[in-house]
């Protein structure tokens, strides 16, 4: 999968999870840049795109991960 | 999986347990702190239903988030294993988050726990039986 296959289907997670269509998540993409993006609905993210991608990620990138571009990278990891 | 508890947020648990017993709630376990989460626990008891009070006791407690989104509420189920390690790797092929590692439960007789999140589901607890 390319990373651009990975944002089209991230941008569905995303959209699912925050109810919001209009997200569109890019690598500079940060909690602060949605607004329900808090601790809990991290939670539920990683849930959601662990099940999307069928991948699991450890705990210390599940707190660790800055911006939707290490994400990303973290999947493509994962994936290849 | 036979349930073991439901975990109830309480701003002040010493407040939410008297309503309880209001309703005919009984007293199994008195307030206890947990270190490791920073919450206050109670267990109170209502024929067979175990609820499990808790009052996070810091912003830095893993709880405060929920609290402070969700107020006093039921938020978890709480789940008897005999492994938590292994029921936990079953879960996670399932579908489910490790949200925190295991670790034993000062309240629940030092018996180990881990919380998990599916997003269809919200957060579940296994507790090991022994």
């Amino acid at each position: 999968m390319t990373r651009e296959e990975i944002f089209g289907k991230l941008n569905e997670v995303f959209r699912d999870v925050f109810e919001d269509d209009d997200i569109t998540v890019s690598d500079a993409t940060t909690a602060d840049d949605i607004e329900d993006w808090d601790s809990l609905e991290h939670i539920n993210l990683i849930n959601a795109i662990e099940q999307e991608f069928g991948i699991k990620f450890n705990m210390g990138q599940i707190v660790s991960m800055k911006n939707v571009g290490e994400m990303v990278s973290i999947i493509e990891s994962k994936l290849s | 999986m036979k349930i073991h508890h439901v975990g109830y947020l309480a701003k002040n648990l010493e407040k939410s347990a008297a309503k309880f017993l209001e309703l005919g709630y009984e007293v199994e376990r008195p307030c206890k702190y947990d270190p490791i989460r920073k919450i206050n626990i109670e267990f109170l008891k209502n024929g067979d239903y175990r609820v499990e009070l808790i009052q996070p006791m810091s912003e830095e407690s893993p709880m405060f988030p929920l609290l402070k989104r969700f107020k006093n509420t039921p938020y978890h189920f709480c789940y008897e294993v005999e492994d938590v390690e292994i029921a936990a790797k079953e879960l996670s092929e399932k579908g489910y988050t490790v949200i925190q590692e295991p670790e034993i439960a000062p309240c629940i007789d030092d018996r180990r726990v881990v919380f998990m999140n599916n997003i269809s589901m919200g957060i579940i607890e296994l507790v090991e039986t022994r």
